[in-house]
């Protein structure tokens, strides 16, 4: 089930909501249990069976290291073991065979897996709860229904933010579930369902018409395209976890921010602090950090880089695109530590070349094959096959400039200053009310009428 | 120590299980024979509301664009005339390259059939195309176009699977 | 500290009355939603609406269920009429040009865009004609190739709108097959009067009937008939909206009228499809139903035939789409019978029929829209039995 669909606007989260609020505040986490096994069978009838082990698995080895400490670490191993072959082989399968396959020629016959929704999610959630209470920071959580509710829990199992444990445990015994934070949380839900269905659903519906003509594109054509994907990717992601935070805390829970305005960085180092926050936070936390961070010497913190951003690159696909786009990503920000940080140069002139890297990185990142984002940046500058300008140039351009205008515009930190001041007197917080109703009645009316709704995080 | 061993092993062996039960009901037979589909299909075949009749190999080559004398077996049923979208073909293609190959085919004549009755030119005929079934399982590929098309396509996976 | 309180209450009520409103109308749409009935059938979008999907094992295990049941909350909302022409409204203040292949000419008028087809996609529909052609070389073989508004109204297409050149497709087509037919060309025709006659409907992808009676006193020569019948015209119909708007969602500032020309003199014919015998080729019951173009011959079948008793010694066969609806109503009387084949539906054997009856001439009427995406004819011509 997706929040951006009229199952769960108008069936499931009415439902959902009514029952948890009505029930006394004991039985709220096992409701929110319950529904949230509902979301997830909802759009993995059969996969379902591989959360549930994955919660009882790791409920178990979290219990059984508070009784065995001095094992404690063997039990961790185990649990991690478990945890990454599960990711592995469910993710990853099907990607090693191939390459074993054209690396020596075999010819192993690898049955296409399916990979089950937000497993990438579920699993690094699992693993940071059993990390952290290998190392003390929590207790494990004896309620087993608490421990599910914090795996499956609706708003942030399919696409995060990824929610440490620590951060959100002592909510499971006391939270405030008040009108006011229903309010804070539904307008949060409306903002994310609007970025959703009328920024990233149509900035997506015209990155594929331009993605239908291959190579044979003008340079403004293919920057259209790219900076299409960019924006789309980040209305779609931030549309999510925006949902995913005001669901969140309509019902009482704080889950963290994933985004910051990340098209405003004045530098690549910048814009991995500011998008998919909660990722990047998980990877320094357990990966970067135990390796010894920057805290090593020079050649030691050049693998440690490497080694995150090869992981961050394959987190989000079982492909090489994704590995390609990881280190290109890597190899810059170690670029900006070593080299260009010595230079003082003009904030405006690293903005242009951060963001013009960023969008790079999404071409590699969406593009079918390496070959064929070589050939995308390639016509962006310069070796473009139809020219500078053509006429599907000039026709994108005009039809799509506005929602490229106003996506550009919504990505920026003035809206977050705007709404600010606008709450600060009584006609702006009327206009705020009434841009958010007609918002969502302008997300009612495409998701009845469109039938393009996808989500580019789905395959994680 | 013991006891973490053991239920250790419990959790490794539960992980089993499950793989086994995400894994496994999908096999899909090697064998199946014509005669095989061609029972599993009678009942709709029969059935008042499909209009379709025996195909011959020219049939399917004018109206699903496919040679079927290519492969090694086949089912097909076909309308009498062009404004029953009724019909139904089963076909082993020897592998399963080969069935999404015979699949691509399938599909196309599912597209080109909706747009023949699209825009008003025939709802009903739409409402039928709509609920189509097209779809592929290992060596075989199937299209079916009837009312009971979903029931058909559940006989037709029975017979398939192992 | 008393403002940072009053602000901290602004706020409080904001957000307070918001949860209010949002809970109301999700609640509300809910509620409504379930309780609205559910239609079987749209006549603004001229399709059968998703029901309720079946619930069973086999239907969730899959997933069916789940994407039925989205379908058939989006089919069934409330005012999803009303709904779908909002959408259009907003998609075209963002500047959408083209929706569903069709993009706007005026404040009245749509039209389809056209894609210029693959070689291959032409030489199979030259190939087969011609080759038919010369299977039967004692019959008379004629086309009519018509190009639609978007071709002879390109002036009104706004300029960034991507669409081929209907011409050089047309031109291609009569050049290969103009050694086996005779190719009848009434784009000049059309662009003459392209002011003083409405000579498409701004709502459907139709030519009138005006501009098929256009069409056809330009043809009559090329095909030896008279063009010199009497006709009386009269509007049946004034509130036809057809396919452009249905399928595209944009909207147009009047509907369009459909006339009919009935000749002066009485003529007496029967015409024959599917089921039975009529006397005439209009079918009055659809100019109240949804789709009043149906009026001429109720719509496409696999085949007709017209008779009528005038002696010309002429017999045809006509192969087309459904732009010849409203133009064979000028051809009767002028042959003994006229067998009429829609390529898409027909699954007999041509040759058969040619053999059994005595045409004396083929006409081939289609319009460059469907012909660029059709390979029925081809199909057909070819009878591979």
């Amino acid at each position: 089930m997706v929040f951006s669909g009229l199952t769960f606007l108008f069936l499931f989260l009415p439902v959902t909501l009514i029952l948890y609020y009505i029930v006394p505040f004991r039985f709220k986490n096992a409701v929110l249990m319950v529904m949230s096994l509902i979301f997830y069978a909802w759009g993995e009838p059969i996969y379902v069976l591989l959360m549930i082990y994955s919660i009882v698995m790791n409920y178990a080895v979290g219990l059984m290291m508070d009784r065995e400490s001095d094992h404690k670490k063997s039990i961790l191993v185990f649990g991690i073991v478990l945890n990454l072959f599960i990711l592995g082989f469910f993710k990853y399968f099907g990607f090693l065979v191939d390459n074993l396959n054209s690396l020596f020629g075999l010819n192993i016959h690898a049955k296409k897996l399916a990979l089950p929704v937000g497993i990438s999610f579920y699993t690094f959630q699992a693993l940071s709860y059993i990390i952290d209470v290998y190392r003390g920071k929590v207790k494990s959580q004896k309620n087993i229904v608490n421990f599910a509710t914090y795996i499956t829990m609706f708003p942030q199992l399919i696409a995060g933010p990824i929610v440490r444990y620590g951060d959100i445990c002592k909510e499971f015994d006391k939270r405030f579930i008040t009108l006011y934070s229903f309010g804070r949380g539904a307008l949060r839900f409306v903002f994310g369902l609007a970025k959703k269905v009328l920024l990233a659903n149509l900035l997506g519906e015209m990155f594929e018409e331009i993605a239908a003509y291959g190579s044979g594109v003008s340079t403004v054509t293919a920057w259209l395209g790219a900076i299409c994907y960019t924006l789309q990717i980040y209305f779609d992601f931030s549309g999510y976890s925006d949902m995913a935070i005001g669901l969140g805390r309509m019902m009482g829970f704080t889950i963290c921010e994933n985004f910051n305005y990340p098209y405003v960085s004045k530098t690549v180092t910048e814009f991995w602090r500011r998008w998919h926050m909660s990722l990047s936070g998980w990877f320094k936390e357990y990966v970067y950090i135990p390796l010894g961070g920057n805290r090593v010497s020079a050649l030691k913190h050049v693998r440690n880089i490497l080694i995150v951003w090869l992981l961050t690159g394959l987190w989000h696909g079982a492909a090489w695109n994704f590995v390609v786009w990881g280190l290109y990503y890597a190899a810059l920000l170690l670029l900006e530590k070593y080299v260009t940080s010595k230079f003082k140069l003009p904030g405006w002139l690293t903005y242009i070349f951060t963001i013009v890297l960023v969008i790079i990185g999404w071409v590699i990142f969406s593009a079918d094959s390496l070959g064929a984002a070589g050939v995308t940046v390639a016509s962006m500058f310069g070796f473009a096959a139809n020219g500078f300008v053509d006429k599907v140039g000039v026709y994108y351009l005009l039809t799509g400039g506005i929602l490229i205008v106003i996506g550009v515009f919504f990505s920026m930190p003035v809206v977050g200053t705007i709404q600010k001041k606008l709450k600060k007197s009584m006609a702006g917080c009327t206009f705020l009310y009434i841009f958010a109703m007609a918002l969502f009645v302008c997300c009612v009316i495409y998701l009845v009428t469109g039938n393009y709704n996808p989500f580019l995080y789905f395959r994680f | 120590m013991k006891k973490i061993v053991a239920i250790e092993a419990l959790l490794v062996a539960l992980l089993v299980g499950v793989m086994f039960l995400l894994l496994s009901g999908a096999n899909v037979r090697e064998n199946v024979t014509a005669e095989e589909v061609e029972a599993a299909s009678a009942q709709f075949v029969a059935s008042e509301t499909f209009s379709a009749k025996v195909g011959t190999e020219l049939n399917a080559k004018r109206y699903m664009g496919l040679n079927v004398a290519d492969y090694s077996a086949y089912v097909y049923y076909v309308a009498t005339q062009g404004m029953d979208v009724h019909e139904f073909l089963w076909v082993d293609a020897g592998s399963e390259e080969g069935a999404e190959e015979v699949l691509a085919v399938m599909n196309e004549r599912l597209t080109s059939q909706m747009e023949a009755f699209d825009e008003g030119y025939g709802p009903e005929q739409m409402a039928l195309l709509e609920k189509a079934c097209v779809f592929s399982m290992g060596r075989y590929a199937i299209y079916i176009v009837s009312e009971d098309s979903e029931a058909w396509k559940s006989a037709i996976t029975d017979v398939l699977e192992e | 500290m008393k403002s940072k309180n009053k602000k901290k209450k602004k706020n409080e009520v904001f957000y307070k009355v918001f949860g209010v409103t949002f809970g109301a109308v999700v609640l509300g749409l809910s509620v409504f939603t379930l309780a609205y009935p559910d239609s079987d059938y749209s006549s603004a979008e001229k399709r059968y609406l998703a029901q309720i999907p079946e619930l069973n094992v086999d239907t969730l295990a899959d997933g069916s269920f789940m994407a039925g049941l989205e379908d058939y909350e989006a089919d069934q909302f409330p005012f999803r009429a009303a709904v779908m022409q909002m959408r259009a409204g907003l998609d075209e203040t963002m500047g959408k040009a083209i929706s569903q292949g069709v993009t706007r000419l005026d404040g009245d008028h749509l039209a389809e865009v056209f894609e210029e087809p693959s070689e291959q996609a032409i030489s199979a529909v030259v190939n087969a004609v011609n080759a038919f052609s010369a299977r039967y070389p004692d019959i008379d073989m004629y086309m009519l190739l018509a190009p639609n508004a978007i071709s002879v109204y390109s002036d009104k297409v706004a300029g960034h709108v991507l669409t081929d050149d209907q011409n050089t497709y047309i031109d291609g087509i009569y050049r290969g097959v103009s050694g086996a037919v005779t190719t009848i060309d009434i784009r000049e025709a059309f662009a003459a009067n392209r002011g003083a006659v409405e000579l498409y409907y701004g709502t459907d992808h139709h030519w009138t009937t005006d501009g098929a009676y256009l069409a056809f006193t330009y043809a009559a020569k090329p095909l030896g008939i008279s063009a010199s019948r009497k006709y009386v015209s009269g509007v049946v119909n004034n509130t036809f909206s057809g396919t452009l708007t249905s399928s595209s969602g944009f909207s147009v500032g009047k509907l369009d009228d459909v006339k009919v020309y009935l000749p002066a003199q009485e003529l007496s014919y029967t015409v024959e499809w599917g089921d039975g015998l009529r006397a005439s080729c209009y079918l009055t019951e659809a100019l109240t139903g949804d789709d009043p173009y149906e009026v001429f011959f109720g719509g496409n079948h696999a085949s007709m035939v017209i008779k009528c008793g005038a002696k010309t010694g002429r017999s045809l066969l006509m192969f087309k789409d459904s732009y010849a609806n409203c133009f064979i109503p000028f051809l009767i009387g002028e042959y003994d019978s006229i067998t009429v084949i829609d390529p898409r539906y027909y699954y007999e054997d041509l040759d058969m029929l040619v053999a059994s009856s005595d045409f004396t001439d083929v006409l081939f009427l289609y319009n460059a829209n469907t012909l660029s995406t059709d390979n029925a004819l081809a199909t057909v011509l070819n009878n591979e039995q």
